[in-house]
Order: structure tokens, then C-alpha cells, then sequence
């Protein structure tokens, strides 16, 4: 049997499985929240499959692999650092934002409830949904190409035909909204660990064991594409590289502030049955993700020394898929094959959904004059999850240039836009309106100028530079203009809220739609 | 080369801060935790264990 064949076969079995689990979800989408947030009642078990499942993508699986390959142990540094960081970090978010007896739907619906409820049209909603959106659409491009690229090397199908057919499966399981996603994600998030255990194992086997492996990468110089100036030896162990110390500065945080305000994360937290689920969500969660970076650490310097360089006018991005079709048999390619594939879609499908919601929640809902019923709504969001997905195919396709930019910018955007709001408001009563609009804009501005510009300030990285600015206009604005209304800051400081504080949320909630 | 535990020295450093801001958490969780059942608000999920979510 030929290995298409084979390879076919295991990815049709994973997505009939993933479709059947995918299926139980869309009997529990019965009202608004529980299509966006699961009726904020997650048990312990849906939270953490749905947390590991999207934390771990392309980027995470086939990303990472690439970089180490290519630049060593700074991706430890920037990446493992900044994402794990970014992970604890998540805990002190989700004491807060899981307290309210009626949490928000959406990050930016977040900033409505706690900084103007009374808004009839919430502008700080509208700005928090506007980073989203655009964050997202490089996100969600770099997931499907990844994934294209990969499915048709191992393949053989057209690269068109492969993002397509992942459309049709991201789309489906995102349709149902947070549930559908919660589903899938019990499978995905079990395949992926086997896919990645599975691998790290045959090319740890391969090399020679976990010793052989660092003796080898420690005198490696072997350049990371064939032609290249040769690598200094001992240079794939330096703690900065290429990088320098105020980039790497800049990475780590890039990664671990913007990721821990990710606006598909606080949604688990936020879909959580309580603050304690959400609360061990992290915990037990990075558990899991530690044990996974084991193999992901051994498939990027494995593959260094089984390939030693990439051939000339292929990227460091073709490691994996090199690595399924000359060192794998065909029926454990496929199992990891099928892994990376669930990894890219657990992703993916979260954040179209957080994307459509964005645009129709807290945009389209958030401005218009008249109420939108649910039923309604949820049909123009699963409108809007298929016609994102495909232009975003197209991207894929055939990428912007602007998309690269994005992608760039994606966590440096959350952290300058929600980063210093979020937190100051979670843990500051004093913080107001004036400070969340002024900390979110001038951080946001302040970020993209200084990164395009300089990229580093005075030895300071744009993106701590950002954090500077928002800090100092949250604090400024706070003194200056008056001390928040009750009825903003209650529900995340005390369990029994007043009257009038439960009357604010149910109207800022449009209770009355 | 000379022989080393587990990873070589020179690469230490960010593997020991990987692991250090993966456990840094911890504490801080705990802390939560036990102000949540000290508070005995049901709908937090406290249920007179520290791990469980009162399901």
C-alpha cells in the first residue's frame, strides 16, 4: 500500500473522530452564552483538554522545531521562557475574571463591564475588538499555510486542495461555537501529545540518545541551509545568539505579556465553571505543556543533527515534513502527521471564532441601535466564521504583504492594547474610564511607532516601552479624572454585589435582546 | 566534551529560567486556592478541598 495511502487513511480516521466529537457539542449551543462561552460551565476536564489543545499550535509543533533547528538554545530563552511565562501569568487574570456571578462573553466585552457599563455604545469594546481582529487574521493565516504546506509535502495533494480541506474542518468544528470547540478539543489535545511523544521518541532513538544528542549540537556547525557560512562550534548553545540581549529582552516579553492576555485564553477562563476551574486550568495545564515541550526541544535538535542543513531554497519550515518522509514509517507519520494537524486546528478554530465574535459581539452587537435576537446572531456569526475562513484560505494562498507585518505585531499588539486595562482593572479599583481608554490607545500607538521606527528605545524594547507608556497613562488618568463607579469594580473584589451593580451588568449585558 | 548533567552548562541558563517561570505559578495558585475556600463562596468553587473544583 502506498504511503498517500496510508498516511489518507490514519487523517481520515482522526477527523471522523473529531467531526463524532465535534457533534456533541452542538446539542449544548441552546442560548447566546453558551455559544460564546460555554455558559461559563467548563468542568475541570473540557477546560484543560480545550487550554492545552489551542495553546499548542503550529507555531508550538512545527515553529518552534524550525527555530531550534536554526538558532539553538535562544529559542528556549524567548520562546519556551516567554510562552510559559505567559502561561503563569494567566493564573493572575483567572482569580479575577472568572469572580463576577455574571462574567463577560468576550476580552473586549471585559472592558465594556468593568470600565462603562452604562455605554450604549462601548468604544473601549470597540478598540479591544479592532486588536483582536487584526491579530488574529495574521494568526490564523500562518496557521493554515503551515498546515497546507506540511499536509502537501507528506501527501502529495496540491498545496490549494490541502488549506481548503482544512477549511471545511475548521470552519465545522467552530460553528457550534465554544462548545464545539470544547469537543474537538478532547480528541485534539490527546492526539497531539501522542503525535509528539511518538516523534520526539523515534528521533531521540535515532540519534543516539538524550547525551549523543547535546554532544552533537554543542559541536555542530553545520549552517542552517546548505551553501551557508558555517556555524561556530558551540554557537547553537548560546543564550542570545544572533539576537542580542535588548531583542531577546524584547521577545520574551512580547511573548509573555501579549500571551497572557491572549483574548482566546481569558474565553477559557471565562467559559470555566468557577474561578477554581479556572484557576487549576493554568496549573495543571502547564504541567501537561512542559511534558510536551520535551519531545518538541528533541525534534528541533534531532533534526539538526539528522539533517545537519536544509537544502538551498527551502526554509527552516520543511524540518518537519522532512522529517515525516525520510525518518518515519508511514503509519507513525500519519499519527503525527494527523497531531500537527490537530494542533494547527485546535488553534485555528478558536480563534476564527474569537475573530467572528469580535466583529459581530462586540462590534456589530456593541454599536447597533437595535437589539439583535440570538438566534439571529449566532446564524451571522457562523456566516461570518465561513466567510472569514475563506478569505483568510485565500490569504494563505496568496498572503498580503501586509500579513507578515501582522504577524509580527500579534502578541505586541494584545500587550500594548489590553495588557495594563486588563490587569489594573482586575486588581485596581481606582482605575477608570479615562485611564483604560488612554493606557490601551497610547499604548497601542506607542508600540507600533517605536517597533517600526527603532524596534529597540534607549536600550528598552518597544514592547516594554508600550507597557511604560500604558502604566504611566493608567496611573496619570486615574488621579485625574474620578474614581470608578461602584457598580464597574464590584463584581471582581466582593462575591455579593448591590442592586444597582447587578442592574449595570444585566443592561450592559443587553439582558433585555 | 566534557561530561554534563542532563544539559550542558553553557545552555543553563534559559533552561533554568524556562523552569522557573513555569513554577513561579504555583505559590500564587495555591494562595488563591485557599483564600477561595477560606471565603466559602460555593459559586468560586469552594467545597472544603484545596484541588477540587466542587463539581
Amino acid at each position: 500500500m502506498s504511503t498517500s495511502i496510508i498516511i489518507g487513511v490514519i487523517l481520515i480516521l482522526y477527523l471522523v473522530g473529531l467531526v463524532l466529537f465535534t457533534n456533541r457539542g452542538f446539542k449544548e449551543v441552546t442560548s447566546l452564552t453558551e455559544f460564546t462561552t460555554s455558559g461559563h460551565r467548563l468542568g475541570l476536564i473540557f477546560t484543560i483538554a480545550a487550554f492545552v489543545a489551542t495553546w499548542l499550535s503550529a507555531s508550538s509543533v512545527t515553529g518552534i522545531p524550525s527555530m531550534l533547528f536554526t538558532r539553538g538554545v535562544p529559542t528556549v530563552t524567548g520562546w519556551f521562557a516567554g510562552w510559559f511565562f505567559a502561561t503563569s501569568l494567566m493564573a493572575i487574570v483567572a482569580y479575577k475574571i472568572r469572580m463576577p456571578e455574571r462574567p463577560s462573553r468576550t476580552l473586549p466585552e471585559f472592558f465594556k463591564l468593568r470600565y462603562e457599563p452604562y455605554a450604549e455604545k462601548s468604544g473601549l469594546q470597540v478598540i479591544a475588538a479592532l486588536s483582536v481582529v487584526a491579530a488574529y487574521i495574521a494568526y490564523i493565516v500562518l496557521q493554515i499555510k503551515a498546515v497546507g504546506m506540511i499536509v502537501a509535502t507528506v501527501t502529495g495533494l496540491p498545496y490549494a486542495v490541502a488549506v481548503f480541506a482544512f477549511l471545511i474542518f475548521l470552519v465545522y468544528t467552530a460553528s457550534g461555537g465554544m462548545w464545539t470547540v470544547a469537543w474537538g478539543d478532547l480528541i485534539n489535545s490527546v492526539l497531539i501529545a501522542i503525535g509528539l511523544f511518538l516523534a520526539g521518541g523515534i528521533v531521540l532513538s535515532k540519534v543516539g540518545g538524550w547525551h549523543a544528542m547535546w554532544v552533537a549540537i554543542s559541536t555542530t556547525t553545520a549552517p542552517a541551509a546548505v551553501g551557508g557560512a558555517p556555524l561556530a562550534p558551540g554557537s547553537m548553545l548560546s543564550s542570545v545568539g544572533s539576537f542580542g540581549v535588548a531583542a531577546m529582552v524584547g521577545i520574551f516579553f512580547a511573548n509573555a505579556f501579549g500571551g497572557a492576555v491572549s483574548p482566546h485564553m481569558t474565553a477559557r477562563m471565562m467559559g470555566a465553571r468557577n474561578v477554581k476551574t479556572a484557576l487549576l486550568m493554568p496549573l495543571y495545564g502547564i504541567g501537561f505543556l512542559f511534558i510536551c515541550f520535551i519531545p518538541i526541544l528533541i525534534l528541533g535538535f534531532g533534526g539538526k543533527i539528522l539533517l545537519g542543513s536544509i537544502p538551498a531554497g527551502k526554509g527552516s519550515d520543511w524540518l518537519i515534513p522532512m522529517l515525516l518522509t525520510q525518518f518515519m514509517h508511514p503509519v507513525v507519520g500519519g499519527i503525527i502527521l494527523a497531531a500537527i494537524l490537530a494542533a494547527a486546528l485546535s488553534t485555528a478554530n478558536a480563534q476564527l471564532l474569537h475573530n467572528s465574535l469580535a466583529l459581530t459581539y462586540d462590534i456589530a452587537r456593541n454599536i447597533k441601535k437595535t437589539p439583535i435576537p440570538e438566534d439571529k446572531f449566532m446564524t451571522w456569526t457562523k456566516v461570518l466564521i465561513i466567510g472569514v475562513g475563506v478569505l483568510l484560505t485565500i490569504a494563505a494562498i496568496w498572503p498580503p504583504k501586509f500579513i507578515a507585518m501582522l504577524a509580527m505585531w500579534t502578541h505586541g499588539l494584545w500587550c500594548s492594547t489590553f495588557f495594563v486595562p486588563l490587569l489594573f482593572g482586575l486588581y485596581w479599583k481606582r482605575m477608570n474610564r479615562q485611564a483604560a481608554y488612554a493606557s490601551a490607545i497610547l499604548g497601542t500607538i506607542s508600540f507600533i511607532g517605536i517597533y517600526q521606527v527603532w524596534s529597540v528605545l534607549w536600550g528598552i524594547p518597544a514592547i516594554l516601552c508600550s507597557v511604560i507608556v500604558s502604566v504611566v497613562a493608567a496611573i496619570v488618568c486615574s488621579y485625574a479624572f474620578p474614581h470608578a463607579p461602584k457598580e464597574c469594580w464590584e463584581p471582581y473584589f466582593t462575591p455579593d454585589i448591590s442592586d444597582s451593580t447587578r442592574k449595570a451588568v444585566s443592561i450592559a449585558l443587553k439582558d433585555n435582546e | 566534551m566534557e561530561d554534563f548533567f542532563l544539559i550542558p552548562s553553557q545552555a543553563w541558563g534559559p533552561f533554568l529560567l524556562w523552569i522557573l517561570v513555569t513554577v513561579v505559578q504555583i505559590p500564587w495558585i495555591i494562595w488563591c486556592l485557599m483564600k477561595i475556600e477560606k471565603s466559602g463562596v460555593r459559586r468560586w468553587g469552594a467545597c472544603g478541598r484545596l484541588f477540587s473544583t466542587g463539581d
